[in-house]
């Protein structure tokens, strides 16, 4: 924040002082941006040294990029198998959430039933339990499902949330009320409302939904190391994890950054495609 | 539960209405009870019915290996009381929330307010403090890693232009836990700053026009309008960093495994630990519900100390 006074009555000097303080302002944001990004550049560019040149340390760009560290970094990760895992795990959480997420707001938004308001207040209370807190007893009741290591384990227990509910309720709710009783008159019940009318409306907040819960599946590394042991079953950020630990503490190669580049890169590509919907999640969550 | 409620309700409307309309409210409420089972079928097994597991697990003595399992009162409780390693790890977090919430709280706030003006490649340099959110922390903890490596990391070099001398980041005691505050300040500030932007951008600039007529300063502009509007989002973005903060994890794990000398062991972790290391689920489980608890009588605090204050027209 400047503190630069903009009270003179000399409209001239007040509007260059203005001026001055915004440009001001402005070159220290980009410098900052500039740090910002710099670790990802830097991990592209160093992504692409011999081990010999990174140990060298500093500033130094690669001579001749070797591209080789990232099919090393393919081959260590078991990447198509892990990708594959942290796919089914994303995405499957991401679906269900969109579909239990959508019927029970529906029915929070426009049915009137007994036990609206309390039910609506459980939702909204899981929001208040830590994930943490419960990791013993989801752990024991995954055990007595039978679940672990499998993808149930991962997906069934992210398949509903009152994050979902919530934001998709808040969306139903802006649906004009002629527009039901117009497919009512049409002998529509509140299923062929929801299915043939809401829901393909809903569309900008199930894409929301979606993405916000797939970057925060792909990305979640607690639960899958828990709840998965075998080879097999791991997703991406165990894959990653299991590289580096293997490699032994200190020990940075280009391999070991082609593969973080690599567990990176499927989100941020999917950020950038789809950033108004994700930005939505957090604000519309969070304000009101 | 659904028949149950259904019956009670059409009982309860039968006399004085018409047959067909009470059962058209039972026939909707029925239909809502269904598009409602499968989330709180979900909901139920996973959230809540955990949140009352972990409590009776908490007051046994379960094994991981061991199903069977003796009911052994508070002995969890007290043994977690006279723990000098839970107290640490509870030191370490404290000290962790403490120093990264204000900072993020305060780089996000300023950022905000830089990048709610409209200029050329303001959407570019919003992405950038955002792309850390969405990248995966432990890809990015590897990273940093070697950001923070003492011989040929990015760190001492950058530092070693202003003859500040090498340090050991990650295994030195002191500056462990500075560095994933660093870390953490720069991979979490996006998420804060979208939400203070969303904020910013809400202020009516009418409000702004007024007060520069009557010739107020910048800082009068931020000391009167924009914080005080800014209270309530303010208030929701520390509530949320706390209990995130509260809750870390992942980096610590990656970064330092809880070490240099369980500087920056963290109560996640140390849970973590007792529950899949040494597989005392009980004793993980009283952890969890001294957590848990902590984190409830934070939120209501916080709802009933500076809810109260912060209630700008909203």
């Amino acid at each position: 924040m400047s503190t630069v006074a903009v009270s003179r009555r000399r409209m001239p000097q007040a509007r260059r002082r203005e001026l001055i303080a915004s440009t001001v302002v402005t070159v220290i944001m980009c410098a900052l941006a500039f740090i910002w990004v710099f670790p990802f550049v830097w991990s592209l560019l160093t992504s692409v040294m011999t081990t010999a040149e990174l140990g060298r340390g500093g500033f130094n760009l690669p001579r001749t990029p070797v591209f080789e560290n990232y099919s090393q970094a393919f081959d260590r990760m078991n990447y198509a198998l892990s990708f594959r895992n942290s796919i089914f795990y994303a995405g499957g959480a991401a679906i269900l959430q969109c579909i239990t997420g959508a019927l029970a707001a529906y029915a929070f938004a426009r049915l009137e039933f007994p036990g609206r308001g309390v039910l609506f207040t459980l939702a909204l209370a899981t929001l208040m339990i830590p994930g943490t807190v419960t990791l013993t007893a989801n752990f024991v009741i995954l055990n007595d499902l039978g679940w672990l290591d499998t993808f149930a384990a991962l997906i069934i227990p992210h398949g509903a949330s009152g994050f979902a509910i919530f934001l998709l309720r808040q969306f139903f709710l802006t649906l004009p009320k002629e527009l039901e009783d117009a497919a009512k008159l049409d002998g529509a019940g509140p299923i062929r409302f929801l299915l043939y009318i809401a829901l393909p409306l809903a569309r900008p907040a199930l894409v929301t939904v979606f993405i916000f819960v797939f970057i925060n599946a792909y990305n979640d590394f607690l639960w899958p190391l828990i709840m998965t042991s075998s080879r097999e079953m791991r997703v991406l950020q165990i894959a990653m994890e299991t590289f580096r630990s293997e490699l032994g503490a200190g020990l940075i190669q280009g391999p070991l950054i082609a593969g973080a580049v690599l567990t990176m890169i499927p989100t941020i590509i999917l950020f950038m495609f789809m950033q108004k919907a994700f930005i939505r999640g957090i604000t519309r969550s969070g304000l009101k | 539960m659904v028949d149950a409620r259904a019956g009670r309700r059409g009982k309860l409307s039968a006399p004085g209405r018409r047959s067909t309309a009470a059962g058209r409210k039972r026939r909707t409420a029925l239909t809502a009870y269904l598009l409602l089972l499968p989330a709180f079928a979900v909901l139920f097994t996973f959230q809540f019915l955990p949140a009352f597991e972990v409590i009776r697990l908490s007051l046994t003595d379960r094994l991981l290996l061991r199903p069977d399992s003796n009911f052994i009162g508070l002995d969890n409780f007290v043994r977690l009381w006279n723990d000098p390693r839970f107290w640490n790890s509870v030191r370490n977090t404290i000290y962790f929330v403490g120093v990264s919430v204000p900072i993020q709280t305060g780089l996000a706030l300023v950022f905000a307010i830089a990048l709610a003006r409209r200029f050329r490649g303001v959407q570019f340099i919003r992405t950038v403090f955002f792309l850390p959110v969405v990248a995966s922390l432990v890809a990015v903890s590897v990273v940093w890693d070697w950001i923070f490596h003492p011989r040929i990391g990015l760190l001492n070099e950058v530092l070693g232009w202003f003859g500040i001398p090498m340090q050991s980041w990650l295994q030195d005691p002191v500056l462990a836990m500075p560095s994933i505050i660093l870390l953490v300040v720069w991979s979490g500030t996006g998420y804060y700053m979208v939400i203070y932007l969303a904020g910013v951008l809400d202020i009516p600039g009418e409000y702004y026009e007024a007060a520069r007529i009557d010739g107020a300063n910048r800082w009068q502009l931020f000391r009167n309008i924009t914080w005080p509007m800014l209270a309530p989002v303010t208030y929701l973005i520390l509530i949320l960093q706390m209990i995130n903060s509260f809750q870390v994890f992942t980096t610590v794990y990656v970064m330092t495994g809880g070490g240099p000398v369980r500087r920056t062991e963290v109560v996640v972790f140390y849970l973590y630990q007792r529950a899949f290391d040494s597989l005392e689920f009980g004793y993980a489980s009283a952890i969890s519900v001294a957590l848990f608890a902590f984190l409830i009588i934070l939120t209501i605090f916080q709802q009933q100390f500076i809810g109260r204050r912060v209630s700008y027209d909203r």
